[in-house]
């Protein structure tokens, strides 16, 4: 089967494209190992069989970072037939530089020039016929968020990949050339066969100082490596600069070259969205604006989420009551359908209606370009905690779900930012434990109170930054983050991300909210729960909650949800606010919000940190839990 | 000068950029060469990062890469 590689840098719209090409019921797969997930999907184009390949965006394959590097092996031997290089053509000089190192890696290539709208908003004309001829690919213009010619883009890519046309190269200069022409030499029957790459493609590799390439020549053969240190310091010497600064400005140059022939740059016009960041991300102002956006974030979640869980919960309650006047409600079977309804209660009554609008939310900020935004504000405050703006995106993802806020941390250059980063973003509450904090604080305190626990846990996830860094201080690296335009997003899009979520819970979540909620109906039936709550009697004592409520952090453990349809289930009563104090509510939700994360998020962090890491973040958490919910108790005392 | 000094809304030419060859490579490839010129569109609050505009986007840098970047300005 033909496979088909989208290429392209951050925010180019390569998974606008992808989604567009395999109609969003796209049957997705995680490959291992990798950043932000490659997604590979199979369709038919013209007719066709093909797989498509949704590469993360990259800005070069020269970095130095895992997430590229990663994405560089991919394209080298993934068995990739054609690449379509995507390409914002609002930053096609800028963008030319990747294109250029994709023609080198000699797979056939079509580039699709993407948000050619933008392009006219910043009054940038491009000639795509010319673009065509100098670069001697095929070039395809298209609009990807509506859809315009992407189609074309595509089968002609089916086209290339079976005609296996020869990919043209850029031509260096003079003595740049020499220097490839020299080592080509060297490499040709050696190394280059071996590993089965174009010559011409490891020598510019080798020159580039690219980590992974020059391991290889050093372990095949050491004279190789020193040649090629000999040739690097040769070039280096005629210019005046290391060969790799020589290869990235005369990639740099070529682009630019390129781009000066085929575009005309005009007036660009200046709209709404160009005086937006002067508000949005104005030094006092963008802080008040963050808040304020936030804010009715999370109330407006809070609202609808309320809105369907009052009528569902009603809807369920009423149905156990029937329930008992049908069955005799001491036996096996009530209690079984009991446990089986009151899973089905939480996931849907409470669960669902916070999950759904928060999303939205989400990936409306996202869609819009929001969240780079925020990384800019925020990274004055990463730094006291020791990191940089960066590392917002993680934190960010983390409302969403731990798992890809793990994740995301590859794209932090150390191993100390990841660890911290991860270890800190774990305890943003995610989607799940949202849902307990509006579910059960917002539902039964009040949404001020809700908003109160987000910040609270930013407090306290400064403090442990600010501690971390303390023990293990460093000079952070600083934040390098694009900002892109503005955009209004897109409803199937936003769709599109939302229903992802929503079918991984579905399918994923509800079998174990359903399934643990039976389970804990049939211990309280074989009087069991008794047993299990007592080994977590300690924590429940010292917290001064219910003794019942500790099978609930047990479950907890499995899908954070869990713990709150638990919560109901073991006290008896959807009436939470007439068993628990308003106190006990708070601390219950506080030690929710940061104790053991849950297995998904366990399985991630050793994968990515490694056990004896995992184990200590595991411990960590589970104390700052303690402190946290001992302090609440306190506090909630002495106002009582 | 560097340009964590620039003035909002001025323009600068960039020189070099001192610092490791991992910082210049992110730089190069978010668009930032020598030689080129950048806009300075947001200073950010308490010392914090700054945005340019360069090569026609948007790109935010924080103080400490801002002040090993060497400019002169227009």
């Amino acid at each position: 089967m033909i496979r088909i590689a989208l290429v392209g840098q951050p925010n180019s719209g390569k998974s606008t494209i992808f989604n567009h090409l395999v109609g969003y019921k796209a049957k997705t797969s995680n490959l291992p190992g990798t950043t932000v997930e490659y997604l590979k999907s199979e369709t038919l184009i013209g007719g066709k069989h093909a797989e498509v390949v949704d590469l993360p965006g990259i800005y070069s394959l020269t970095s130095l970072d895992q997430a590229e590097a990663q994405a560089r092996n991919f394209l080298l031997d993934g068995q990739i037939d054609a690449v379509l290089n995507v390409v914002d053509a609002s930053l096609l000089s800028r963008s030319l530089e990747l294109t250029i190192q994709l023609t080198e890696m000699q797979i056939p290539i079509v580039v699709c020039l993407n948000m050619q709208d933008e392009a006219k908003r910043k009054g940038i004309t491009i000639n795509t016929e010319k673009l065509a001829e100098c670069l001697g690919v095929p070039v395809f213009s298209a609009v990807a968020s509506r859809g315009v010619g992407v189609k074309e883009a595509v089968e002609h890519a089916m086209e290339v990949a079976h005609a296996k046309p020869r990919v043209p190269f850029s031509t260096y200069s003079n003595d740049v050339e020499k220097v490839i022409g020299e080592l080509v030499k060297e490499l040709s029957c050696g190394l280059a066969q071996q590993i089965g790459l174009a010559p011409r493609l490891l020598a510019i590799k080798l020159l580039d100082g690219d980590p992974y390439f020059a391991e290889q020549a050093r372990r095949n053969s050491f004279e190789l490596y020193q040649r090629t240190e000999q040739l690097k310091d040769s070039l280096g010497k005629i210019r005046g600069s290391s060969a790799e600064d020589i290869l990235s400005a005369e990639r740099h140059n070529l682009a630019m070259e390129l781009f000066e022939g085929v575009a005309t740059v005009g007036r660009p016009t200046v709209g709404l969205r160009d005086k937006l960041d002067t508000l949005l991300m104005h030094r006092v102002l963008g802080y008040v604006f963050f808040v304020a956006i936030m804010y009715i974030f999370f109330i407006v979640v809070f609202r609808v989420g309320s809105m369907i869980e009052a009528p569902v919960m009603n809807l369920f309650d009423r149905s156990i009551d029937m329930l008992a006047q049908v069955i005799p409600n001491h036996g096996f079977a009530f209690f079984a359908v009991k446990g089986i309804i009151q899973g089905m209660a939480g996931a849907i009554g409470i669960v669902f209606p916070y999950l759904v609008p928060f999303l939205v939310g989400l990936a409306v900020l996202e869609d819009v370009g929001y969240l780079p935004r925020a990384g800019y504000l925020m990274d004055i405050f990463m730094h006291k905690i020791g990191l940089h703006g960066k590392s917002v995106i993680p934190f960010i993802l983390g409302y969403g779900c731990s798992v890809p806020a793990v994740m995301a941390t590859r794209i932090l250059d150390s191993k100390r930012a990841r660890f911290i980063t991860a270890a800190l973003a774990i305890m943003v509450p995610c989607v799940a434990r949202t849902a307990i904090i509006f579910g059960l604080v917002g539902y039964f305190l009040g949404a001020h109170w809700a908003f109160l626990l987000y910040v609270i846990n930013i407090l306290v996830i400064a403090i442990i930054g600010k501690i971390l860094t303390k023990l293990s201080p460093q000079v952070t690296p600083g934040l390098i983050l694009e900002i892109p335009s503005y955009k209004v997003p897109s409803i199937r899009v936003v769709l599109a991300k939302v229903w992802l979520r929503v079918r991984e819970f579905i399918i994923l979540a509800w079998p174990l909210l359903i399934g643990g909620s039976l389970v804990l109906s049939l211990l309280e039936y074989a009087r069991w729960d008794y047993y299990l709550n007592l080994a977590f009697r300690p924590v429940t004592w010292a917290l001064g909650l219910p003794l019942a409520l500790g099978v609930t952090l047990i479950f907890g453990v499995l899908r954070k949800e869990l713990s709150l349809i638990m919560l109901f289930q073991a006290l008896g009563t959807t009436q939470v606010a007439a068993v628990l104090s308003a106190g006990q509510i708070m601390t219950f939700t506080l030690f929710v919000m940061f104790y053991i994360p849950c297995v998904a998020t366990i399985a991630v962090l050793a994968r990515e940190l490694g056990r004896g890491k995992t184990a200590l973040v595991i411990g960590a958490t589970t104390t700052i839990a303690l402190v946290v919910a001992l302090l609440a108790r306190g506090i909630a005392a002495m106002i009582a | 000068m560097t340009l964590d000094q620039l003035q909002l809304g001025k323009r600068a030419r960039v020189i070099k950029v001192h610092g490791g060859r991992g910082l210049r490579r992110n730089l190069t490839q978010m668009g930032i060469h020598p030689g080129d010129i950048v806009y300075l569109t947001q200073g950010g609050a308490f010392s914090g990062p700054v945005v340019i505009e360069v090569n026609g986007s948007k790109i935010a840098l924080g103080r400490g890469v801002a002040r090993k970047v060497l400019i002169d300005p227009l």
